[in-house]
């Protein structure tokens, strides 16, 4: 009877297991393959940043050519002021990685960006995809046909979401302004 | 023999039942590793893009190659103007640390301002010139001023100086070489700015 008892035992304990493993590993996503997204920004953070890279080296990098930076609240910044264009780009952080990234470039309304102004506009806007080359000049495409056509337009591409606008300043100025974040969209 | 069935029925349901919770347990702790240990780190940057080299740099701030005594003295001096240079107020976010300003000799009315943070760092020329529009003083010091402005490169002096006669009478901008003009009437007389383009 003890034999039954035990028999019984096992065999129940290993149809539960089977059941209960597999539905917890299918519940929690299973085996999914890598992709260019937003991660946590530190271990076990609920924040979501671009993977790897620090705000502090971003604003290094451009300290070092001469932008000046700041550090207004949790955000971090960085600008340059070239007789009436003004560039601008702002590092949203957490746990001290980028889960953020703006670039502002204020100049003339009847003009085009500057090849100065799109240059920064257009590393700001590869940032994320440093680690590949098509993603990046998917991003890149996008952004020149987008500034082109003066849109405000919202895009997700890979797991981030890119969002351009160019807005009247008053005074015959507008401002131009890329706003990267994570995309919520599934 | 009842008692017999009945303790191995009640056996047997233990066993069921205690290897049911064990067995869920063990599957849910394993389940959840596995998913965990399986989950991909997300694609990403391992490092920034290097900055290329059309990126503006601090050095861009400034007019190139103008220095402030280029103008003030070899310029404006030698033409009996007087120049002061203040240091500027730091917390009105004023265009620069130092601005010159220049006056023309017996009570005519020209100046000429620069905003600059040392004297090889020129943010900003400005000519101002108190008389009707179409007076040739005021054209004179217009093209002076955008002529001088560029330095070292006679072609593009050429241009901005041609520009600036051209203009003196309008609201205008260009860009000639690396540099921006500017022709301004709003304060009612004719006014020439030379600043760096980006």
């Amino acid at each position: 009877m003890i034999r039954r008892t035990l028999l019984a035992g096992l065999g129940a304990f290993v149809v539960a297991t089977i059941i209960a493993g597999v539905t917890m590993f299918l519940l929690r996503g299973g085996a999914r393959s890598a992709e260019t997204s937003m991660g946590p920004c530190a271990e076990d953070s609920t924040y979501r940043c671009i993977p790897h890279l620090k705000a502090e080296d971003l604003v290094a990098a451009l300290k070092k050519r001469g932008f000046e930076c700041y550090k207004p609240g949790g955000a971090r910044g960085c600008e340059l002021e070239i007789g009436e264009t003004r560039l601008s780009v702002g590092v949203g952080t957490h746990e001290g990685g980028i889960s953020r990234l703006t670039a502002t470039m204020g100049m003339r309304a009847d003009e085009e960006p500057s090849e100065g102004t799109m240059a920064l506009l257009r590393w700001v806007a590869g940032v994320p995809f440093a680690h590949d080359p098509q993603g990046a000049g998917e991003v890149d495409a996008w952004l020149t046909r987008q500034v082109a056509e003066r849109k405000n337009v919202r895009a997700t591409i890979a797991g981030y979401s890119y969002q351009l606008d160019s807005q009247p300043g008053g005074s015959g100025r507008r401002t131009l302004r890329l706003d990267i974040g994570e995309s919520l969209e599934w | 023999m009842v008692s017999m069935k009945v303790r191995t029925v009640l056996g047997v349901g233990l066993g069921v039942l205690l290897g049911l919770c064990l067995g869920a347990g063990v599957g849910i702790v394993s389940g959840h590793t596995a998913a965990k240990l399986a989950e991909p780190d997300p694609l990403g940057p391992t490092a920034l893009p290097a900055i290329p080299d059309k990126v503006p740099t601090g050095a861009d701030a400034y007019v190139p190659g103008l220095t402030v005594s280029l103008i003030s003295k070899d310029f404006l001096q030698r033409a009996k103007w007087t120049c002061k240079t203040q240091a500027t107020e730091k917390n009105l976010s004023l265009p620069a640390a130092h601005r010159t300003s220049c006056d023309a000799p017996e009570g005519a009315r020209l100046s000429v301002t620069l905003w600059h943070d040392s004297e090889t760092k020129v943010k900003s020329v400005e000519a101002d010139c108190r008389y009707p529009l179409g007076s040739e003083l005021c054209r004179t010091l217009a093209r002076g001023i955008a002529e001088l402005s560029v330095v070292g490169r006679p072609d593009v002096a050429k241009r901005t100086a041609a520009w600036a006669v051209d203009n003196v009478d309008r609201d205008a901008t260009t860009v000639i070489g690396d540099v921006r003009l500017i022709s301004d009437l709003s304060s009612r007389h004719p006014s020439m700015r030379i600043l760096p383009a980006a």
